[in-house]
């Protein structure tokens, strides 16, 4: 397969990701067995990102293979990947996950999640983080887009 | 949210691959973010405070 990121969006890329700071990981599940319209464009669109920065690493998994690891991290579709922090040995696990190949606008989330976990800096307000703060119960979002 | 609270996860979730998650919760326009479940939604690039009152919505 041919490269899937252009020379123009690698600059940029490689721009951005001279600002990281700690080490993150991205954790990628796909399958060979099942039914999987996007693993292998996925796989080579995270390897290829993950390649142009020592600060991003990719761990390739399989769904099935990998059970006990996709179970731990709640891994249900694929492709899907997790976006992790990586502190010495431990991982950071933020509740952060990408199902679907990340075109488009998830491509973007991809970029900016992880800048915001290298950084450590949610980005959000003041109120924002007061409200989280004040939190009781847990909250799941999940955010529906297309690959345009 | 995800990264900044323990309480909060979140998931990206590109709707043409899975059609009967966009199904179930009636994705018409994207973005679209669900709140546990179904409980609330807020469709749209939505700005951070207008995302919190539904969640708090959602919540109740």
């Amino acid at each position: 397969m041919s490269q899937m990121l252009d020379d123009g969006i690698t600059r940029q890329l490689k721009d951005l990701f001279a600002d990281l700071d700690q080490d993150v990981e991205i954790l990628y599940f796909g399958s060979q067995t099942q039914n999987c319209q996007f693993c292998k464009e996925t796989q080579q669109l995270l390897e290829e990102v993950s390649g142009l920065t020592e600060k991003v690493a990719l761990h390739v998994y399989d769904i099935d293979d990998d059970r006990e690891i996709a179970e731990k991290y709640t891994v249900d579709k694929v492709p899907g990947f997790v976006i992790v922090g990586r502190e010495g040995n431990d991982i950071v696990d933020y509740g952060i996950r990408f199902y679907g190949i990340p075109s488009g606008h998830e491509f973007t989330s991809l970029v900016t999640g992880l800048m915001m976990v290298s950084k450590g800096d949610s980005g959000l307000s003041d109120d924002g983080r007061a409200f989280l703060a004040g939190l009781k119960q847990p909250v799941h979002l999940q955010v529906y887009v297309t690959p345009t | 949210m995800a990264f900044a609270s323990e309480m909060v996860s979140s998931e990206m979730v590109e709707a043409t691959e899975y059609p009967k998650l966009a199904a179930q919760f009636q994705i018409s326009g994207v973005p679209d973010t669900i709140i546990n479940q179904g409980a609330d939604r807020a469709l749209g690039a939505v700005p951070e405070m207008q995302l919190i009152e539904k969640i708090k919505a959602a919540l109740e």
